[in-house]
């Protein structure tokens, strides 16, 4: 009963210049690390016969790496509301926050766990996008020196060769928690369709992020799934 | 395991003739690269992808007041601890038995991460063309004749220098002889060093110098980078692990969660539906 | 080199043999050798050693002889019983005749002798030659600065017919007789066996990807040499080493129609 309910009451999560930055950024991202593998790890060369040799890797790696670059600029062009809430989200940390992770582990583990009242963004998800800026920003910077070596000097480039390397690690390792919650962990679910269709059920977002909810309801954008009324007419 | 090989170049014995670039160049069948003129002696500026060994050319004003007109064969240095091949993420570059250091250009991509983290400036990439037209890339420098030393020859450069300013042989043998010519030397040239750098472990291409590295144009203290070996020692393997450790966090949790779900069917009623 | 045909195992028994061959050199009073300096049989091509006054030491051949035999068998211990049995057929008398045979390289005295005695036909002949070097070696070090060489009479202290030259310093030929190691220079573009220097009628035929070696071919006498650059070597074998590693050049140069002692009978140890 409560499952049909929470799928057919959706509200609106994210904007549409979010979906489509979130997307390229993935896709750029998915792409960049592919190509790199087998520089990183012997036991990828079979990539580069995939992408017919090591310069067709390069270029495509080239490639992607503007389009990684381009989702920042989408999001703050088309939704610089949205964009500023996410960085002063992204300052605020309160008790909640913290409290949130010791549940977090609980239901990552699949124990019982309860919610901890998060706005827009969760606490884990602050994290990540602290991580994941920290490592675009590593990335991109030494990329730039790697691209075009004539133009630094040689120190700063082969420091660039090292902070590759570690964006390169740190980044995998925070995409690959990244994607398992949302795309494999069995709450995280609606999170993921969300981030592609801009919508999330009702019930789902209230629960998650109930201190987001209830400022949409009280601005009158949201149903109040606690009056039965309400939700009733909504759902009908 | 074969015998660990020295070049010395004994610049001081060197009258400048060339006869190392050309043999190098008739050698390795490499092609010629017609320069500009530089404004001096010196054909071209650097060693590079098809000119593995240039002559340089020094005007120097010694202690004296004198004018001293410096010659120096250089060339792949063929570190002990070579950068280049630290840093080649294709193990591209490796230490053969001889003491030389080689590039596999099957296994090399072109990254240029080599050229970038030399500490000499001793390799470069060069730029080929397939049969279909598809450029790419391959690193090249000075192999001190590896092929040669296999077949029990010295390298082209040294078997060509008539004014004997190089000698090839075993590394022990080759140090004392530098030692001795320094001391030789000292009088005419009270700056005369040997030039076996120890940042980078030593070399396997070795210089009697009249004055200080620096005058020359060499570093003074090269070495692996700071940053290559942090790179290559820390970074790579630290991010390799912590990659296969969130792995397998992730594979952990995704397995603890099917387990608690077969175990917690029965409570789905009052759990689940909060969060589903 | 590792170019050689010759097998590495091979190569070290001759180095080893080599390596024996100075010691027993250097254990001989210089003054057993008394060279007869005859100008006028020099000047024909009679090599020194055949009228010098050598002095043998029977019990030494011999000792040489048994000295040789244990590291082959060292080597190859199959050959423990044939070499023993042919120790017990040599004697004082069988000895004296072995060095005169093996100095005027009589491979059919040998090989006659290896039949009537049932044994291989390799082995006599290898062993005497080998431990006559010694006084071969020690004459050609006496008469090296006097020995003057004839063209077409081989080394001008053995005999031994001229095939193999080294390039030194800024490029001089010098011939070196593989057997007494004696040297003696010769012009850059002439035949060791005829004199020929017209270079018109002068070859080198060169094995590709062999850097530092070719071999002079004459038309005239049908005559050739190899010469080897060996300044371009890491490390100098001596002439009996790098004649047997460069023996590829002697099938080369014979394949092509070329002898190393054009005119005579082919004569090698």
């Amino acid at each position: 009963m409560s499952k049909q309910q929470s799928s057919e009451v959706q509200v609106k999560r994210f904007s549409k210049a979010f979906v489509w930055a979130h997307g390229i950024n993935a896709i750029a991202f998915i792409g960049l690390y592919i190509t790199a593998l087998p520089m990183y790890t012997d036991w990828f060369n079979w990539l580069y016969v995939v992408f017919g040799g090591p310069e067709n890797a390069r270029l495509i790696h080239r490639i992607l790496a503007v389009a990684f670059i381009l989702p920042t600029f989408i999001w703050l062009i088309f939704d610089h509301k949205g964009f500023f809430m996410w960085l002063k989200e992204l300052v605020t940390w309160k008790k909640r926050d913290f409290q949130f992770f010791s549940e977090f582990v609980k239901e990552l583990f699949g124990f019982k766990f309860k919610h901890v009242r998060q706005t827009f963004f969760n606490a884990g998800e602050k994290i990540n996008s602290i991580l994941q800026i920290f490592c675009a920003i590593l990335l991109i910077g030494s990329g730039f020196p790697m691209w075009f070596p004539d133009l630094f000097p040689s120190a700063l480039v082969q420091w660039s060769y090292f902070l590759h390397n570690v964006g390169f690690g740190l980044g995998f390792a925070v995409v690959l928690g990244h994607i398992y919650l949302s795309v494999i962990h069995k709450h995280s679910r609606p999170g993921f369709t969300g981030v592609i269709t801009g919508k999330v059920p009702a019930k789902w977002a209230k629960s998650h992020y109930t201190e987001w909810y209830e400022e949409e309801v009280k601005k009158g954008n949201f149903p109040d799934l606690d009056d039965p009324k309400k939700n009733k007419k909504k759902g009908a | 395991m074969a015998t660990e090989y020295v070049k010395l170049v004994d610049v001081t014995k060197c009258d400048g003739c060339r006869a190392c670039m050309v043999a190098c160049k008739n050698w390795n069948d490499l092609p010629a690269e017609p320069q500009d003129f530089l404004g001096t002696m010196q054909s071209h500026a650097n060693v590079s992808a098809d000119t593995w060994n240039v002559l340089t050319f020094v005007e120097h004003e010694n202690s004296k007041g004198g004018l001293d007109y410096l010659f120096r064969h250089s060339s792949c240095y063929h570190c002990v601890d070579a950068a280049c091949e630290k840093v080649c993420p294709e193990s591209a570059i490796s230490y053969t038995d001889f003491g030389s250091v080689v590039i596999d250009h099957d296994k090399c991509v072109g990254c240029g991460y080599c050229e970038q983290n030399c500490p000499f400036d001793v390799i470069s990439l060069k730029e080929y063309k397939d049969k279909n037209g598809k450029e790419y890339r391959k690193a090249n420098k000075c192999t001190m004749c590896t092929d040669r030393l296999e077949e029990g020859l010295q390298p082209a450069c040294v078997t060509t220098c008539h004014p004997g300013a190089m000698q090839f042989g075993e590394k022990e043998e080759m140090l004392q002889k530098a030692e001795k010519r320094v001391s030789e030397i000292k009088e005419r040239y009270p700056n005369a060093t040997i030039y076996n750098p120890a940042g980078v472990g030593g070399t396997h291409t070795i210089y009697v110098l009249a004055e200080k590295p620096s005058v020359y144009g060499m570093p003074e203290n090269p070495k692996v980078p700071t940053s290559a070996v942090l790179w290559k020692d820390y970074a790579q393997p630290i991010g390799k692990a912590m990659v296969g450790g969130v792995t397998m966090a992730l594979v952990g949790a995704f397995v603890a969660n099917k387990f608690f779900d077969k175990k917690g069917k029965e409570h789905e009623e009052d759990g689940g539906d909060r969060h589903e | 080199m590792k170019k050689s045909v010759v097998s590495k195992e091979y190569q070290n028994l001759q180095k080893e043999i080599a390596k024996l061959q100075e010691q027993w050199k250097k254990s001989l009073n210089p003054d057993v050798v008394k060279p007869n300096l005859d100008q006028a049989a020099m000047s024909a091509g009679v090599p020194v050693a055949a009228l010098a006054a050598i002095d043998f030491d029977i019990s030494l051949f011999l000792q040489w002889i048994d000295e040789l035999s244990k590291l082959i068998v060292d080597q190859h211990q199959e050959l423990e019983e044939k070499l023993g049995e042919v120790r017990s057929l040599l004697n004082e008398e069988t000895a004296i005749r072995w060095i005169d045979e093996a100095f005027s390289l009589n491979s059919i005295y040998f090989a006659r002798f290896a039949e009537e005695n049932g044994i291989d036909e390799w082995i006599p002949q290898f062993l005497a030659e080998n431990a006559l070097r010694p006084y071969l070696q020690l004459t050609a070090d006496k008469v090296q600065d006097v020995a003057k060489a004839v063209h077409g009479a081989g080394c001008p202290v053995c005999g031994e017919p001229a095939r193999l030259a080294q390039l030194e310093g800024e490029g001089k030929k010098v011939i070196h007789c593989p057997r007494c190691h004696a040297h003696w220079p010769e012009k850059r573009i002439q035949c060791s066996h005829c004199g020929n220097d017209d270079h018109k009628t002068i070859q080198f035929i060169t094995v590709e990807g062999e850097a530092s070696s070719q071999v002079l071919c004459c038309e005239k006498c049908k005559g050739y040499t190899k010469v080897i650059d060996t300044r371009q070597f890491i490390s100098r074998p001596s002439s009996a080493i790098l004649d047997l590693t460069s023996i590829h050049l002697d099938f080369v140069a014979q394949e092509n129609g070329y002898q190393a002692a054009p005119g005579n009978l082919e004569t090698n140890n």
